[in-house]
């Protein structure tokens, strides 16, 4: 996941793939599924839930940049269509708006996203004020994040901000940010 | 052996507990109250503060699936008990156990666990930690059993009168339908030990086992002085009810601080408003201390209304022990003026400007709101940000960073299944 290749090792031989991929995946907080819903009770003990949770072990939760949360859904929701939501086209284009800010930004180093920025440039374009640097500071002591956590969730407060078509992270981005590494603190403990 | 440590940046001295000893039935340390039960241990293994085995001690129980609201409920007994110095005994079980031990140990109270195993094969696993703070607090802990004995869940209900058999009453905090803690009421019940239980909504699941002991003769438990009123204990009546008039009680989070520090001021700083206002800070939750007046209103900057005022030229200048002149308005110079030999007036006074600049209100609209609602759920559900971005009908990534800052505050905490507010 993050040398972007994958190599096969056989007896004979070696090949070196490139394998550079975006990773999207849904879990369960536990074996019968309810930990943590309003709906129904969990019936599973703790042994089971770590168990089952650290299928997913740290080094690899860290490596995944945004965690969310969501309570099952209910049939009114499934049914019900006439909610104001966000129309995809709508959302489309701020998408689309973002990838284009990020494109001309990093045309001269050639690299295409936030997600592929260097150390080196990260410091040229995720500067924090003093105020996000703050809460960043108390958000790694409260949480215990580790070093790979900081470099991603910068980066994806620079994806927020560019949503948000600001030039600079302010507090809103960060704090945002840092929300989607929620599951680290709750469940993995 | 008198040990020194660090307890919130001051200087403590405690006692270091004992070492692992064995006593018997005969021993003189033998506590008198375990002597009287019907099935009493013959040997106990005792690790700690010896001395508890003869205080006043009364024991917090309930279910190991705790909710928030019964988590509340346990710290709010096991504070004010440890306040007033009545040792609290529990089983170091997860969830309510756990609550009453930690809330004895952050009053500086002494508090006694009985294990229901030996003392190398500790159960549960993750209370290693808890183990130890106790016995850092001189505290003491109690088992029956031989040290490398394993835990088997039988052991667990013997151990239970070991719990009420110590204990001079019993208050049980939650129980589910078939839970543990009837174990140790049925001991308390043999041993002629009152029974204190709070009573619950009739739909809680942790609710239906209290509501029943309740129904079956328990006392109806709402406050502190209701159980020392009942078990004639009138020297720690004396003393709860001192504490209460001082305020020794009442907790705080950001906002009750803030509105605290304002009537203060209103009322032109009444004695001893420092050290009222040092045990105000000690109230809130550790992570968040701050015990300097400056390092507070530092620590308030992370939410983006005080951002402005924080930048203020006065706030800029400002230090504990000096106030640059040149920055307060003329209005308030006069005051100042007249009082410049009190020291502390000088600094109350440039406290009073901050507060009338509205430093101290809790002016972010987004904010409150926000807080309203995570104060509105009953018996602390914890509420999802999906729920909140549709009912106050804000985009969900402003409710997350929202969030995030009140968590921050010291005003919210994330919780499995959503927010709830402290």
């Amino acid at each position: 996941m993050e040398e972007k290749n994958v190599t096969i090792s056989r007896l004979n031989s070696s090949v070196t793939y490139p394998c550079n991929f975006m990773f999207i995946a849904s879990m369960n907080p536990c074996p019968c599924g309810y930990y943590g819903s309003f709906e129904k009770s969990c019936t599973c003990n703790n042994f089971q839930i770590k168990k089952y949770i650290n299928k997913i072990s740290g080094p690899v939760l860290d490596r995944i940049d945004i965690h969310i949360e969501v309570q099952g859904v209910k049939y009114s929701k499934l049914e019900n269509d006439n909610i104001d939501i966000e129309s995809s086209a709508v959302i489309r284009k701020r998408v689309n708006r973002a990838r284009n800010l990020q494109l001309e930004r990093y045309k001269e180093f050639k690299i295409y996203s936030n997600s592929e920025l260097t150390p080196k440039l990260m410091s040229q374009y995720c500067n924090l004020n003093s105020s996000c640097k703050k809460i960043l500071e108390s958000a790694f002591e409260r949480l215990g994040l580790s070093a790979r956590a900081y470099s991603r969730i910068l980066k994806v407060a620079r994806t927020i901000a560019d949503l948000d078509n600001s030039l600079n992270i302010e507090v809103p981005h960060i704090s945002e940010a840092i929300q989607y590494r929620s599951l680290d603190r709750k469940y993995w403990k | 052996m008198e040990v020194v440590y660090f307890n919130n940046n001051k200087l403590v001295k405690k006692k270091e507990g004992n070492k692992l000893q064995k006593i018997c039935i005969q021993d003189s340390r033998y506590p008198k109250s375990l002597k009287r039960i019907k099935n009493p241990p013959i040997t106990l293994y005792i690790e700690g503060n010896f001395e508890l085995l003869k205080s006043t001690s009364i024991a917090i129980i309930g279910s190991r699936n705790a909710s928030e609201s019964g988590k509340l409920l346990a710290k709010k007994f096991a504070t004010e008990l440890s306040k007033i110095g009545i040792t609290i005994i529990s089983g170091l079980a997860k969830g309510i156990d756990s609550t009453a031990h930690y809330n004895s140990i952050n009053n500086i109270g002494k508090t006694i666990a009985v294990l229901g195993c030996g003392f190398n094969n500790i159960f549960p696993k993750d209370n290693m930690s808890l183990y130890k703070e106790i016995l850092k607090n001189d505290g003491l802990i109690i088992s029956e059993y031989p040290p490398n004995i394993e835990a088997k869940s039988s052991y667990f209900i013997q151990r239970n009168r070991i719990i009420s058999g110590l204990s001079q009453g019993v208050i049980i905090v939650e129980a589910n339908h078939r839970s543990g803690t009837s174990t140790t009421v049925a001991h308390a019940k043999k041993q002629n030990k009152p029974i204190f239980s709070i009573p619950h909504e009739l739909w809680t699941t942790n609710g239906v086992g209290t509501n029943r002991f309740i129904k079956n003769g328990a006392i109806l438990l709402t406050e502190t002085s209701q159980l020392l009123t009942f078990l004639k204990l009138k020297n720690f009546k004396d003393k709860y009810f001192e504490l209460k008039n001082n305020g020794e009680f009442k907790e705080f989070n950001r906002i009750s601080l803030c509105k605290y520090i304002e009537q203060s001021l209103e009322k032109n700083f009444e004695k001893n408003f420092k050290i009222k206002l040092q045990k105000a800070f000690n109230t809130i939750p550790k992570n968040l201390y701050s015990f300097d007046i400056i390092d507070f209103i530092n620590s308030l900057d992370f939410s983006t209304s005080l951002l402005k005022i924080k930048n203020h030229k006065f706030t800029q200048n400002l230090s504990y022990n000096n106030t640059n002149y040149e920055t307060i308005p003329k209005s308030k110079k006069s005051k100042i003026i007249k009082n410049s030999n009190n020291k502390e007036l000088l600094d109350s006074n440039a406290f009073n400007f901050l507060s009338n600049n509205s430093i101290l209100n809790y002016s972010n609209k987004k904010e409150q709101k926000i807080y309203e609602i995570l104060k509105n759920k009953q018996n602390s559900v914890p509420i999802t940000a999906n729920q909140i971005s549709q009912d106050l009908k804000i985009p969900i990534n402003e409710i997350l960073s929202t969030l995030f800052i009140l968590e921050l505050n010291g005003l919210a905490k994330k919780v499995s299944g959503g927010y709830i507010c402290i």
